[in-house]
């Protein structure tokens, strides 16, 4: 871009150069000899400038509708200006030109109609030749007088005669010639005129052959007016031929010198008459060039000037429009110190703060987005299940744990209202209940322990809740949970093997000496007694030996329960472990009736093959225990291979077509003493889920339309074999 | 006009042939000449020893404009221009010669006649007949074009000759319009003949 400083430099240099031209031009048109010669030149130089300039203008015009089809910014003020700059230029030049053309007309065409001048010179004209018509009568008869003299005399003294009559009529040049125009003799008063005499044209020397004399005014070089006459002479006697005198009478000096002034003047007016018409056109043209360079002078620089205007206009509209397009930021060119200069360091105040105040925000929102990082990241490593609702109860954040412990991906629900959400979930009703009565309540902090029935089973959650800062438009709630089932389970758990354990060693030792005492006491007394005696004795010892027995197995089974987790783990397949305990139960008319449903893929899986023996033993005699007396078992086992995101494993059930479990039953299923059947310890059904517990699987059971079934499964061998390194380690 | 010496006749003829086979190349021009301009009527060029003459004379048909000017008392001047110069293929011709000749033409009102200037030699003739005096105004008789010795023998030259009604010599206020008005720019073409060194 060129300095806008130069560019107005080489304008005034222009400008002047302009100037200094059309001040030569002016003085070229007042007839100033030096510059008249360089008139044509300064037209010239001036029309070529004039021609630039027109080129100049094109250009910018072309440029200017360029820009304002292709709808640059500032192209419309810029024409605007332009259109007022021209129009302010061009109409008070065309009144000045207008009336100054007519001025010039009339003015020129006045001064020359000065009648009474051209009248004068005219008459002095006419007077002058009156004068020389009257002299040249005079000059023809005397002439003519003369030429008589000539009569009878030879061409061998025509110098003698020509000589004598020059001198007696006081003429300047006296030839005589052949009326071809031959020189026969002649007398001048100058020497160079006798060598060389002035002869007289061809058609005055025709007319004079013809008989006609020719008087005339000549001016003779610089010998000034002289009056020529030619007249037929006689010729020498015998000779045929006829002659030719011409004689030059001089003009007396001052009649020559007034003369030759009317003459003078009178050229000079007709010639300043004739120049009128061309003085005016030169004026004209000068003129016109004069106006037309100012003028287009004025209007290239209307361009140049709307164009320095518009530029910071220009700027500031690009500016705004990126500002406006997210170019914070953009910086203008400096436009000086007026009012359109101060706008434009404003701009650029103002687009550096913004830029300063989105890089702020930019800066900040990294922060955010680094703190919500942080936060999610500990949330979704949290274990709690953490969910957080707005005012209206629409998800906010959820977490992982949140997820695992409702069974449901809460993530792709958010901003859904919670008890929306829920609906799909029925099981998971009572927690939306009470994070809703919560929220209701406004309690800013609470604690509840609830209970869901899903398909998992029982699940017990510990939700404390509290209310969010309501700063900033936030509030809403955060609910924390924690499937406190297995915690529960395993408290639980841990209580009845506590009890297990110390009804094993608190009975079990008392169980033999009472055994063997009452052996020993029949023994000892069995001889003495007879009849009746004899009999009580046997039956109450019998009584007594298999009440201890019954309590043995019973401490027995405790002690079952009670022991610690001490797992074989070999690679098992489970279709086989299955089919082996089947097999046994099939046996004899009344045995159960048992259907096999097992998955052909069933990959091998790390187990402790003689547990999951003792657990389908339990599952099945449970079966069979609960079957009504009279009734034919009847009992499907089956296998798969589940392999979901949630689950990877084999999939054991065991159903029946029993009554079912009671409701009261299902609760506590898995716990001790929980039994509806008339035998058994009550703790068949603890004793499978400390089994599948100690494979890290799951047990649920469930009532079916026609019966229970109860669904074992454990995980593949990855967690396992996790497990039993965990279990090395220790 | 036909000052021919005897010495040069021999050339004289053989350049006479020339001149006429150039007038007859110059007729459809004469038919031309009802247009304001100069068309050569005649020419002469003797070729001697001591250099090379020419002598010419330009039928002359004045714009109406010139006439009147004329008339007004305005001077009209003429130039007569004769080059000399040797072609080459391979540069620019070389100019030998290069002569301006100049006439003006005034009419004298109170003698009621015109009166032919020559400039160059500052001769002075006047004019009853107004045609008489621009035959005279537009011809030149033996004016001297070039020195015998600056002609190689054995190269070829050519003589050019044109004339130009002369804008330098007007008033002031009519060398502007000379230079706009076409009635004012009065030339012959150039007239060319081959000259023998």
């Amino acid at each position: 871009m060129r300095h806008p400083r130069a560019g107005s430099v080489f304008r005034v240099v222009l400008c002047l150069l302009l100037l200094a031209s059309l001040y030569l031009l002016s003085m070229a048109t007042q007839h100033s000899d030096l510059f008249g010669r360089l008139h044509p030149w300064l037209l010239m130089v001036n029309s070529a400038a004039l021609v630039a300039l027109v080129v100049l203008i094109a250009y910018n015009l072309w440029r200017l509708i360029a820009q304002r089809r292709r709808g640059q910014a500032g192209s419309r003020l810029t024409v605007r200006l332009v259109t007022m700059f021209v129009v302010l230029a061009v109409v008070p030049v065309t009144v000045v030109y207008y009336f100054s053309v007519q001025f010039l007309d009339r003015g020129i065409d006045s001064w020359f109609d000065e009648r009474t001048e051209q009248q004068a010179v005219e008459e002095a004209l006419r007077l002058s030749q009156a004068s020389f018509d009257m002299r040249k009568r005079e000059l023809l008869d005397r002439t003519q007088r003369s030429a008589l003299d000539l009569a009878d005399v030879p061409d061998g003294l025509l110098p003698l005669t020509l000589e004598r009559l020059r001198n007696q009529d006081g003429a300047a040049e006296i030839t005589a010639m052949r009326s071809s125009g031959r020189i026969i003799a002649t007398s001048a008063r100058a020497p160079d005129a006798v060598i060389l005499p002035h002869r007289p044209e061809d058609d005055v020397l025709l007319q004079v052959r013809m008989g006609r004399p020719y008087v005339g005014l000549d001016p003779i070089d610089d010998e000034g007016l002289h009056i020529r006459v030619l007249v037929p002479a006689p010729g020498a006697l015998g000779t045929p031929d006829q002659r030719i005198l011409q004689v030059l009478y001089p003009v007396s000096p001052r009649v020559n010198d007034l003369a030759e002034r009317v003459q003078a003047a009178y050229a000079r007016y007709q010639e300043v008459g004739y120049l009128s018409r061309p003085l005016k056109n030169t004026f004209t043209i000068t003129l016109s060039l004069v106006l037309l360079l100012s003028l287009l002078f004025a209007v290239w620089s209307a361009f140049y000037a709307a164009r320095r205007l518009v530029e910071p206009v220009r700027s500031l509209a690009e500016g705004t429009a990126a500002v406006a397009a997210g170019d914070y930021g953009r910086q203008l060119p400096p436009a000086g110190n007026d009012e359109l200069g101060f706008l434009v360091r404003s701009f650029n105040d103002m687009s550096r703060r913004v830029a300063q105040a989105r890089d702020e925000a930019t800066r900040s929102q990294a922060q955010v987005e680094d703190q919500r990082a942080y936060l999610e990241t500990v949330l979704a490593r949290l274990s709690s299940g953490v969910l957080a609702l707005d005012r209206a109860g629409n998800i906010r954040t959820c977490n992982r744990a949140a997820d695992q412990i409702l069974g449901m991906n809460l993530g792709s629900h958010d901003g859904k209202p919670l008890v929306m959400v829920v609906k799909r979930n029925p099981h998971l009703e009572p927690f939306a209940a009470l994070v809703a009565r919560r929220m209701h309540g406004q309690e800013a902090e609470w604690r509840e322990q609830i209970s869901l029935f899903g398909p998992q089973g029982r699940q017990m959650l510990t939700c404390s809740g509290a209310t969010l800062p309501a700063a900033h438009g936030g509030g809403g709630h955060v609910i924390v949970f924690d499937d406190v089932t297995t915690l529960i389970q395993a408290q639980r758990d841990a209580a009845w093997g506590e009890v297990a354990r110390r009804l094993a060693h608190e009975i079990k030792n008392p169980l033999t000496p009472i055994q063997l005492a009452a052996e020993r006491l029949r023994r000892k007394l069995e001889p003495d007694l007879q009849g009746r005696d004899a009999e009580v004795l046997e039956r109450s010892t019998q009584t007594i030996i298999q009440q201890v027995d019954a309590m043995k197995a019973m401490v027995n089974a405790f002690n079952e329960y009670a022991r610690p987790p001490r797992l074989d783990l070999a690679m098992g397949d489970i279709n086989g472990i299955v089919q082996q305990v089947a097999d046994l139960y099939r046996g004899g008319d009344d045995g159960p009736r048992i259907e096999l449903d097992l998955d052909g893929a069933l990959p091998g899986i790390l187990v402790d093959a003689g547990r999951i023996r003792q657990l389908l033993h339990n599952l099945i005699k449970n079966a069979l225990e609960a079957t009504s007396a009279g009734e034919r078992c009847r009992l499907r086992l089956s296998t798969v291979h589940r392999q979901d995101e949630r689950f990877n494993g084999i999939e054991i059930q065991v159903r029946d077509r029993g009554p079912g479990f009671s409701d009261d039953v299902a609760e506590h299923l898995f716990e001790p003493y929980v039994t509806t059947k008339v035998k058994g310890t009550g703790l068949g059904m603890p004793i499978v889920k400390k089994i599948v517990e100690e494979h890290n699987g799951s047990i649920t059971a469930e009532n079916l339309a026609d019966g229970a079934c109860v669904t074992v499964r454990l995980p593949m061998p990855e967690l396992v074999a996790v497990e039993r390194s965990a279990e090395g380690g220790q | 006009m036909n000052t021919r010496t005897p010495e040069a006749s021999a050339f004289a003829g053989r350049l006479l042939l020339i001149a006429m086979m150039a007038l007859a190349g110059f007729a459809p021009s004469l038919a031309a000449a009802e247009r304001p301009g100069f068309v050569l009527a005649e020419s002469d060029i003797r070729n001697d020893d001591s250099g090379v003459y020419l002598s010419a004379r330009f039928q002359v048909r004045l714009s109406d404009e010139a006439e009147v000017a004329l008339e007004s008392g305005v001077p009209l001047g003429l130039d007569l221009q004769v080059r000399v110069i040797r072609p080459r293929w391979w540069w620019w011709d070389a100019e030998l010669a290069d002569l301006r000749m100049q006439r003006e033409l005034r009419f004298h009102a109170l003698s009621r006649r015109y009166v032919v200037l020559n400039n160059d030699t500052g001769e002075r003739r006047t004019f009853f007949r107004r045609d008489a005096a621009i035959d005279a105004w537009a011809s030149t008789v033996g004016e001297r074009v070039i020195g015998g010795g600056q002609l190689e023998s054995g190269e070829q030259y050519e003589l050019e000759l044109r004339a130009r009604l002369n804008p330098d010599v007007l008033p002031h206020p009519l060398r502007t319009v000379a230079l706009v008005s076409p009635e004012w720019r009065l030339a012959s073409e150039w007239y060319t003949w081959p000259l023998d060194g």
